[in-house]
């Protein structure tokens, strides 16, 4: 009995530390001006302020660059996946390491390690891409991998036997069933890439500014009414992301 | 049977989980120093009916008695019944020795590097003190989860389908030490199977089980030879009703 | 020869992408930094073991690292040992623990200040009862930036550590029951040496994420709190590419370092 409301309390105090700061980004965006500590006035003139056109292009920018970046990297994350699931080789596991490192190293590192190297691309929309691919592939790759390997190596033996191509058991047979992974791997992708500030702060082109981006540099010159707004549609794309990636998985 | 002869009783006992109901109004004994097994398919209730009296699930109704002590309100750790299990559940981050003198550090005996030694003799596994229980095989596994759980002289014995995880050769012979250990120890002791067979060798008494309720208590010649019961004499496989069934199948088959 | 052909195709493809995007630039980085005008030379180590601003910088990483971890694995654990036997606050607590995984720790951070600042809600409804609430005084320090590292990682470490021990035997709890074991005995000699592989790998994991993230930093450092990370990112806007790469290096040795250690640690665990 004891246990159960100490267990209670346990869940009550997680929810307020967790659950409070997030309440509170909604409120910023239906508070006209937060002047004073507990706001009294209400209104929804931030939510009107987003339909001009340099903030639907803030939202259009951060859809773009998370998608193109997704692409790459949920098919590199399904080539690898595959790679590691059906073929031998030596240095298998060193291969693997060396794919998982980015998530060993700060974000600002691979960040300027991209910018040294590659320094014709700075600052364009391609090293955007570029670095949310470096940092998210990893996670992606476990992901899709862990769902592929799961498949009964009897299932593609008994498809080669039954005349199917390599290229044919792929398609299908394979990526139907490691579909949970993939799945999961693009919902995951495209929430990373879409919330993503540390990736995109040493590397952002000024006319592919994302919404968190947006946000930081508002930031730091007050209106924070259009980041509550901002931060509330990212905190609900992310919370239907989670749901999924729950329900799928 | 008087109190003082009864090892262990159960008492109009009860459970559900959820809309469940996995043991209905259960009512049996076992004799001191009996060993008693509790027959049935799975799904009957009989491990639940172990892990109540183990005291490691409450029951929703009914009481259990431990000789003349209700020990319904008494929890697990201080209840002294000990358990054997399937899968032997040996403590994998300890050696055989201190799996074995577990429950001996906790009761701050002395001597208890005699008391493990001479357990492990009778269980015919000296020598293996310092292995992990991964190093061992299935049949040592089963010695050790045994030497550990009687070392420290529980008041009741619980195994629960302990051979079945255990090759056919080395369950014959386990089979036997197992009686004879109980048999010397004098300890009451309740076993839980689904083999027909076991349960027919190694019993005093057998209670058939079968949705959450006892159809039938008896010896195991009583059951075989005089059962009048239709469900103890399909499930003891007994050769008349084999007969009958092999009847039944070549009519239909004409 | 079909097959060996697709094997190195494809075994090409994959793995040139690490070396040319990864290992490439982190090799470029650490030779720029031992080279100063196209001279082999160690000065940009020398001015930073030498400056003030690097050496509190990277003490700074460490101790914000290593506090939020140790304050983390605590509550982490408080946390599933206490709900890991009710299914339905197990639930809940795992749902509110995937909020932050996808989130962005940067307006976490504004949340927190709008919540728990100077003009914050939660210290407003306190003052208003006449208590002071504490939080706020050491908000824009390295101790608010722990906190805020604790709070934000948390549910790194419990969703891992829920795994882990869902993979215990639940037999073994019962029988050590039956032996006489029970609460805090029961954790320590049996409960948690079944756990402790995951554990640790927990406070790695959460240690590094915690040492090399930035946002948090930005948010509520107020420019005033030096990180390693947040150190490579002003250099960088005042175009010290020479400085960037050195503290880079010295970041990317630093976890390497740790990382090592904690492998060490891990291999020495009996499964």
């Amino acid at each position: 009995m004891r246990n159960r409301i100490f267990s209670a309390f346990i869940v009550l105090f997680l929810s307020i530390l967790i659950i409070l700061p997030l309440s509170i980004t909604f409120l910023l965006s239906v508070v006209p001006a937060w002047s004073e500590a507990i706001p009294n006035e209400f209104g929804l003139i931030w939510w009107k302020e987003i339909l001009k056109p340099i903030f639907v292009k803030a939202i259009s920018n951060t859809f773009i660059v998370a998608g193109l970046s997704s692409i790459c990297i949920v098919v590199y994350g399904v080539m690898g996946s595959y790679l590691f699931s059906y073929y031998d080789f030596s240095g298998k596991d060193f291969l693997f390491s060396m794919i998982l490192s980015p998530t060993y190293v700060s974000c600002t590192v691979v960040s300027l390690g991209l910018i040294v190297a590659y320094v014709p691309l700075r600052n364009t929309l391609w090293m955007m891409i570029l670095g949310n691919f470096v940092i998210v592939s990893p996670f992606v790759m476990k992901y899709v991998h862990s769902s592929m390997s799961k498949i009964s190596k009897d299932l593609v033996e008994a498809s080669y036997s039954l005349g199917s191509s390599k290229v044919n058991t792929f398609i299908k047979i394979i990526l139907p069933l490691s579909k949970h992974g993939i799945l999961a791997g693009i919902i995951l992708s495209i929430g990373m890439c879409m919330s993503a500030l540390s990736i995109m702060l040493m590397l952002y082109n000024a006319k592919w500014i994302t919404i968190p981006i947006y946000i930081y540099l508002e930031n730091t010159t007050g209106t924070l009414g259009i980041a509550g707004v901002f931060s509330t549609i990212l905190i609900i794309v992310t919370l239907l992301t989670v749901y999924l990636v729950d329900y799928v998985s | 049977m008087q109190d003082s002869e009864s090892g262990v009783k159960v008492v109009n006992l009860s459970k559900s989980f959820g809309s469940d109901e996995i043991i209905k109004n259960l009512n049996f004994q076992v004799k001191r120093g009996e060993f008693m097994t509790l027959l049935g398919p799975s799904g009957c209730g009989k491990t639940t009916t172990l892990r109540l009296i183990l005291g490691s699930i409450p029951p929703d109704e009914g009481r259990i008695y431990f000789g003349d002590e209700d020990v319904t309100d008494i929890p697990c750790h201080r209840r002294n019944a000990g358990i054997v299990y399937q899968n032997y559940a040996l403590f994998p981050h300890m050696t055989v020795y201190k799996n074995i003198a577990f429950g001996l550090e906790i009761r701050d005996v002395p001597d208890i590097g005699i008391k493990v030694r001479d357990i492990m003799a009778k269980m015919n596994i000296l020598g293996l003190e310092c292995r992990y229980p991964n190093q061992l095989s299935g049949g040592q596994q089963q010695r050790v989860a045994l030497a550990r759980t009687l070392v420290v002289e529980p008041r009741v014995l619980l195994l629960d389908e302990p051979l079945s995880n255990v090759d056919a050769k080395l369950r014959y012979e386990l089979r036997s030490e197992i009686k004879d250990l109980q048999k010397s120890m004098g300890i009451t002791t309740l076993y839980v199977t689904h083999d027909q067979e076991e349960a027919l060798i190694i019993s005093d008494r057998i209670a058939i089980m079968e949705s959450g309720e006892i159809i039938e208590v008896g010896s195991p010649g009583d059951l075989y030879f005089n059962s009048e019961k239709e469900y103890t004499r399909d499930f003891l496989g007994i050769v008349e009703k084999r007969l009958e069934n092999l009847e039944n199948f070549r009519k239909s088959a004409r | 020869m079909k097959h060996e052909l697709e094997k190195y195709g494809l075994l090409f493809l994959i793995g040139i992408v690490p070396v040319l995007f990864f290992l490439y630039p982190i090799f470029l980085m650490m030779k720029m930094s031992v080279y100063n005008e196209g001279v082999f030379s160690l000065s940009n180590y020398v001015t930073f073991f030498s400056s003030k601003t690097f050496t509190i910088g990277l003490f700074n990483s460490f101790f914000i690292s290593t506090i939020s971890v140790i304050i983390i694995s605590l509550m982490g654990l408080m946390v599933v040992m206490s709900v890991r036997e009710y299914g339905s606050a197990k639930r809940v607590v795992k749902l509110i623990s995937s909020l932050p995984m996808v989130f962005s720790s940067y307006i976490f951070c504004i949340a927190l200040i709008y919540a728990y600042g100077r003009t914050g809600i939660i210290t407003h409804l306190f003052a208003k009862i006449g208590v002071n609430f504490p939080i706020h005084e050491f908000l824009y320090t390295k101790y608010g930036i722990i906190f805020a590292n604790s709070v934000f990682y948390l549910p790194f470490f419990i969703i891992p550590l829920f795994s882990s021990f869902e993979e215990i035997d639940p037999n073994l709890e019962e029988a050590a029951e039956s032996l006489g074991s029970h609460g805090f005995h029961k954790f320590r000699r049996v409960i948690f040496p079944q756990v402790l592989h995951g554990f640790i790998t927990g406070m790695l994991v959460s240690f590094l994420l915690i040492f090399n993230q930035i946002s948090i930093v930005l948010a509520i450092g107020t420019g005033k709190t030096y990180t390693l990370t947040y150190l490579l990112f002003s250099q960088y806007e005042r175009v010290r590419i020479g400085m960037a790469n050195t503290i880079a290096t010295v970041s990317l040795v630093s976890t390497f370092i740790v990382a090592f250690m904690f492998q060490r640690i891990l291999g020495g665990i009996r499964r």
